[in-house]
């Protein structure tokens, strides 16, 4: 069984470590996953703990540690030194994509109001996501007259990347009024989903 | 909250670090120093006269909870803390701020500086001013000044064998903050380690005086065996902890069983674990608490054995702290500083 705890913040790491030993019948070999030293070290220690002899190993700061659930080492693998560098663990990042120029289903105005308030509210958030992808109508929300221009914009400017569909705004023929974000490709798009941790969609 | 992995005092640099650094700094002589850092107690102390000493502290992190105002008040507290551990008054204190007017609305600046107001001044403290400079994530709490008759002071250095130990606030807020920032807990849970963060100790301060304590420290980053260990090497004595009588959070049990165990848990450990003795059969779940770095946590008082029952019923009378109790007892200097049983 492999627990992956790449991109998690401490305890997180020991948590599905925990989860997995609680889930797992006895004897199943388990490798966890982790990418920075705080989290290989507390998960080491836990499982110190618990009496349960571990193989680790790491290469590049990845840190892979192997066990098997009735407590005996696993057959032995390589064991390095680990690198003591403590590595600023990824906090995870949020995606939020914005298909339409509307929020929510029903009423027509009502939507439009709503994802007004959506976009101006964003700022106000305790994590700031790392990418705003517009889409479909949503690409709309980039034009003067939005009332969300300069709310994007503000975004922006705090490094808040704002990714704006090529193929949307050539559709809608406003390629001229666009005043905020990148303009992109599918290919972008699809890459910046792909890779976040959390995609929200209002 | 989300702009920082370790809040409050788990932010500290490890015990283990600062104290090798720490050896290779000249101590200042002076006969008017009463407490300097050997014996690592909570504050300088430096007697003007026969009848004022004063006591001087700063304490900052960065942010413990979402909440800019709530954040103000527990640094707040947290920083007079350091004043009352020494049996004295908060007299002035400083604002020490570190903000990120790009990257966090100004609002939460005056609500952190409201919050801390508010707790100085429950105090019956002043804030005479303070010193910010931008810097992200956040961090604030205070330089304090506080007063003490020279007679009255009490430090980590004077726990006698026989002395009962008192602890008046729960711990666990490190592990219940941590639930926090992964949403692993409900308000209410939350809610309770807030409260116990934001209330000064204040009472416990006065009223250890009046039940003439011989030592006291408060239990902040280097959770309860480390600060506890502080007081047994300065005292010169060991120190024996009951840990089912430890008073704890709510829920914070639990969730350690779920695997939510901070790092500074394991940091702090590493650091005592060859000063102390765990007695077998002390659960898992009480030794790794016992390490929990608190945030604001309570004081730590070391009272002669037949003060110890009155002093905690006017702690428990008092309203602030019902969890208070009595969690242990000083012996004769032994192997270990510390014995968890």
């Amino acid at each position: 069984m492999i627990v992956d705890t790449k991109g998690q913040l401490c305890p997180k790491p020991l948590i599905l470590t925990r989860k997995a030993i609680k889930e797992a019948a006895p004897g199943t070999e388990i490798q966890v996953i982790c990418d920075n030293d705080i989290a290989f070290k507390n998960v080491c220690s836990y499982l110190n703990d618990q009496n349960i002899e571990i193989n680790a190993e790491s290469d590049n700061n990845i840190f892979r540690i192997n066990f098997n659930t009735s407590g005996n080492a696993p057959a032995p693998i390589i064991t390095e030194e680990y690198c003591p560098v403590p590595e600023k663990p990824d906090a995870g990042n949020s995606v939020i994509t914005i298909k339409s120029n509307k929020m929510g289903e029903g009423d027509p105005d009502l939507g439009e109001i709503l994802i007004k308030a959506f976009v101006n509210t964003i700022q106000e958030l305790d994590k700031q996501p790392s990418h705003i992808i517009l889409y479909n109508s949503g690409v709309k929300l980039t034009t003067a007259n939005s009332g969300v221009t300069d709310a994007l914009k503000e975004l922006e400017n705090n490094g808040v990347k704002i990714v704006v569909c090529g193929t949307c705004i050539d559709f809608y023929d406003i390629k001229d009024k666009v005043q905020v974000g990148t303009v992109s490709n599918m290919y972008t798009i699809s890459d910046i989903m792909n890779r976040a941790d959390k995609i929200i969609v209002p | 909250m989300s702009t920082v992995e370790y809040g409050g005092c788990s932010a500290k640099i490890p015990p283990k670090v600062l104290s090798k650094i720490l050896e290779h700094i000249p101590k200042p002589d002076n006969a008017n120093i009463l407490v300097d850092i050997e014996t690592h107690d909570d504050a300088g102390v430096y007697k003007l006269n026969d009848d004022t000493a004063l006591i001087y502290t700063t304490d900052f992190f960065p942010p413990v909870c979402s909440d800019a105002y709530e954040f103000g008040e527990i640094a707040a507290s947290n920083a007079l803390s350091d004043v009352y551990a020494m049996g004295g008054t908060p007299l002035m204190a400083l604002n020490l701020m570190m903000f990120s007017s790009e990257k966090i609305p100004m609002e939460s600046f005056a609500d952190i500086i409201k919050g801390g107001q508010a707790k100085t001044s429950e105090a019956g403290a002043v804030i005479l001013g303070g010193h910010t400079i931008e810097d992200y994530p956040p961090k604030y709490g205070l330089a304090v000044v506080g007063t003490v008759h020279p007679d009255k002071l009490i430090t980590n250095a004077g726990a006698k064998p026989g002395d009962k130990l008192i602890l008046t606030k729960p711990i666990g807020t490190g592990v219940i903050t941590t639930a926090k920032r992964i949403d692993m807990i409900d308000d209410s849970t939350y809610q309770q380690a807030l409260d116990q963060m934001k209330l000064l100790n204040r009472k416990g301060a006065e009223l250890m005086q009046r039940y003439s304590a011989n030592a006291c420290t408060d239990i902040t980053g280097f959770g309860l065996l480390g600060h506890t260990i502080e007081m047994a090497e300065a005292s010169n004595v060991t120190v024996i902890i009951d840990s089912n009588s430890i008073p704890v959070l709510n829920n914070a049990e639990a969730l350690l069983d779920e695997g939510c165990i901070p790092g500074a848990i394991f940091r702090n450990r590493e650091y005592i674990e060859d000063k102390v003795t765990i007695a077998e059969g002390v659960s898992y779940n009480r030794q790794l608490i016992s390490n929990d770095a608190q945030t604001s946590g309570g004081l730590l008082i070391s009272v002669p054995a037949e003060n110890a029952n009155n002093l905690l019923t006017d702690i428990l009378e008092s309203g602030l702290h019902p969890m208070a109790n009595i969690i242990g007892e000083v012996i004769d200097k032994g192997d270990k500083s510390a014995i968890l049983k």
